[in-house]
């Protein structure tokens, strides 16, 4: 499609009406409505006039740690949601924040009194809360739940802050109460539930790179007033929880009412990196499957990773999109991954929309470890992030470390995508913190375009033996760098970024892009390089983009809000062509999606500016809004 | 051509002054504060106005001035590109038109010769 025929189709877009469950301008969840789609019905914004954005109000929440004190580092994510004339903040420390979303005010605080310690993750890690009402005028007839880091779900009154007595015990679920099988960790809510009706669905984050023998992964159902236990689906076979674990849900999800379904982004199952012991097939794993909200009863799952040793969860909630096919609208939705394909299914059925290939793969040369002997492809919709092209050795990083970078490239394993974890090292390309991640992808449900940032990052893997490992006695552990144990298997890990001895990317730019593509054909539409790298204070050239962690926003007028990158500004992009047209330096990198909605008659962006240590060692507590200047 | 080398300075003290601001953010975030990236600049525009003060406040040798005219101008430029990639415009701006104006008072310097 030319640029031209894009311009067209955006404009044309304007001319209709966006499906119900994302004709809004509230911003009531993660991903903006319950299909996920991170589209904002707001005219206002438009290529023409978003360099005149303003700041309203810039907030602290007070709630930062950068790790060098008593408390662990903080990583703050959250969504703001906009609902009940209110913006609604969760913060790392597990606090609500309710705020005049004109100005930036106090409204009210509630504190969950949450233990600060880093149960399951690296950091204080929070993405949010999640708001219902039932309709009704009265106490707690809209509420705000916030999940905390130690299998707590709170319930306060959206316009007071005080507990709901009705939800649970006193307003406090304790959801650590169904964590009864291979409970080695708590269940840590650091994603607010998805909120269907009078449901909330609800996943946990877990330790699947430190065990081998973990909690199963499940969704469980909650009532939304009592805190009751509406049901429970589980996802690993009943003969493999003594050896394995996980395959949970830690992002977010998606629903379609309509079709009464919930789709779940399950993840892989334990531990990451060697599947010795859970040969037998795991079809729910690293899968998209579709529930029936009522019963739990799965209707339909696409598995997208066949027996995962690369933790290659699905990141993201799946985006509804209705697709138009010879003359026929097809109910669709389309899974962003962290290999960087993007599956389009029928949501009805699952069925894939594009052609799926079977691609035979490398074996492993792991100790007790047999890898899949194929693995799925979707070339169309063409991949994000190009995660077929090894980007090769940099030059410059090359040249700066007197070869290591090549000698790297000769030592370590790399077969191209899907390269077994080894005891040699292997190149790991996309990495685990993938092409995409939690944040997802928008897409326009007017035109079934998809916009999308992506990060071409290069790992390097190595399976360290037991004895080794032990000996190493290394300490800490976590998902995306550095050693994890993997107790119970034969291999520890040590996982990092494919760097010289300067800190230097060894592999070529771009490190990150900006894509919009055409669900409709699968065309990529373009793919530009996005944001700017930062190394010691120096930015790197336009031309070699920055990875990125968060997730765009469209809006109706055609202009794409995005954080997410190194540099540590917020954006707006024109929709059409990918190019910036306005940026703000803000305190860290805003790590999150903003939220776009309308307040009193007035659009604004809203972004949670709060780092994450795996880009930057920059945190910051920093809420800021912004709107256009009269 | 005093006023020319008391220009340079200005420059270079306007540079030193933006760069302290970059580094040390007392006005908030810059995006480079406490980064090595902004303490070298910082020290880069500090070097080029302290030896401009030498060349203005001593008497040195040929030689050794034209060093030291060196040394300044390469300061200068590399802090100037330094800022660049800083996104610091003032601070490379400031080191940009020292390196000219410099350049220009050494050009237009009268030579001394020894008369007879």
């Amino acid at each position: 499609m030319t640029r031209t025929t894009l311009l067209l189709s955006c404009a044309l877009a304007g001319l209709f009406s966006a499906p119900s469950w994302a004709q809004q301008t509230s911003w009531t969840s993660f991903h903006g409505d319950i299909g996920s789609t991170k589209f904002s019905d707001t005219p206002s914004f438009t290529p023409q006039n978003v360099g005149n954005l303003e700041r309203a109000w810039d907030y602290r929440t007070g709630d930062v740690s950068d790790g060098s004190g008593d408390l662990p580092e903080t990583v703050w994510s959250a969504t703001p949601v906009y609902a009940n004339e209110t913006l609604y903040l969760g913060t790392p420390f597990y606090r609500i924040i309710a705020l005049d979303p004109a100005t930036g005010l106090e409204k009210w605080t509630y504190n969950s009194d949450s233990t600060l310690e880093a149960l399951t993750q690296p950091a204080l890690k929070n993405r949010g809360v999640a708001y219902w009402e039932s309709g009704q005028v009265g106490v707690c007839q809209k509420r705000v739940y916030l999940g905390t880091m130690d299998a707590e779900l709170h319930a306060v009154d959206a316009d007071t802050g005080l507990p709901c007595a009705d939800f649970a015990q006193g307003g406090v679920l304790n959801v650590n109460q169904w964590n009864t099988v291979n409970d080695v960790f708590p269940f840590s809510l650091l994603q607010p539930p998805l909120v269907v009706g009078d449901t909330l669905l609800l996943g946990w984050a877990g330790m699947d790179w430190e065990y081998s023998v973990a909690p199963p992964g499940n969704l469980l159902a909650i009532d939304a007033i009592t805190g009751e236990l509406l049901w429970e689906a589980s996802f690993i076979p009943e003969e493999l929880i003594p050896r394995t674990g996980t395959a949970n849900i830690w992002t977010a999800m998606t629903a379609d009412e309509e079709l009464g379904l919930v789709y779940a982004p399950i993840s892989s199952p334990s531990p990451n990196y060697w599947g010795g012991d859970r040969l037998d097939p795991i079809p729910l794993a690293t899968s998209v499957t579709a529930l029936d909200i009522e019963t739990g009863e799965i209707a339909w799952s696409f598995q997208h990773v066949r027996h995962d040793i690369w933790d290659y969860d699905t990141p993201s909630a799946p985006t509804l999109v209705d697709i138009q096919r010879d003359g026929q609208t097809i109910p669709a939705l389309v899974q962003a991954t962290k290999q960087g394909f993007l599956f389009v299914l029928d949501r009805r059925t699952g069925a894939p929309l594009f052609p799926i290939e079977e691609r035979e793969m490398p074996a492993s040369t792991a100790e007790g470890e047999v890898a899949s002997l194929t693995q799925p492809f979707a070339m169309t919709p063409t991949p994000v992030g190009s995660p077929l092209e090894f980007p090769g050795v940099w030059a410059l990083a090359d040249i700066v470390s007197f070869g290591q970078c090549s000698r790297d490239r000769d030592r370590y394993l790399y077969q191209g995508i899907f390269t077994p974890p080894s005891e040699q090292g292997t190149l790991f390309y996309p990495g685990t913190a993938g092409a995409t991640n939690w944040g997802g992808v928008a897409v326009d449900p007017r035109s079934g375009i998809l916009y999308v940032n992506a990060s071409r990052i290069v790992q390097v893997i190595r399976l360290i033996p037991r004895a080794e490992y032990d000996a190493l006695n290394p300490e800490g552990g976590g998902n995306e760098e550095g050693y994890s144990p993997q107790l119970g298997s034969p291999y520890g890990i040590h996982l990092t970024d494919w760097s010289n001895w300067l800190g230097m990317p060894c592999w070529k730019p771009p490190f990150g892009t900006f894509a919009a593509i055409d669900l409709n054909t699968g065309e990529r539409l373009y793919e530009t390089p996005f944001g700017r790298a930062q190394f010691e204070g120096f930015y790197g050239l336009e031309s070699w983009g920055t990875p990125t962690i968060g997730g765009p926003v469209v809006t109706s007028g055609g202009v794409v809000f995005i954080g997410a990158s190194v540099d540590s500004h917020v954006r707006a992009l024109d929709a059409a062509t990918g190019q910036e047209l306005w940026s703000d330096l803000v305190e860290a990198p805003a790590v999150s999606i903003p939220a776009v909605f309308t307040h009193e008659g007035e659009d604004y962006v809203v972004f949670a500016v709060g780092g994450n240590s795996i880009l930057k060692p920059e945190v910051s507590d920093q809420a800021v809004a912004y709107k256009l200047r009269r | 051509m005093k006023l020319l080398y008391l220009l340079a300075l200005l420059l270079a003290l306007v540079g030193t002054l933006f760069a302290g601001i970059a580094y040390l953010a007392p006005f908030g975030n810059t995006g480079v504060d406490g980064s090595l990236g902004a303490l070298l600049a910082l020290v880069g525009t500090a070097a080029s106005a302290g030896g401009i003060v030498i060349v203005l406040t001593t008497s040195l040798g040929r030689p050794l001035l034209i060093t030291l005219y060196g040394l300044i101008i390469l300061a200068a430029i590399l802090t100037s590109v330094a800022a660049y990639f800083l996104l610091q415009l003032v601070v490379m701006g400031a080191m940009a038109a020292t390196v000219i104006v410099l350049v220009i008072a050494i050009a237009l310097r009268p030579n001394r010769r020894i008369t007879p």
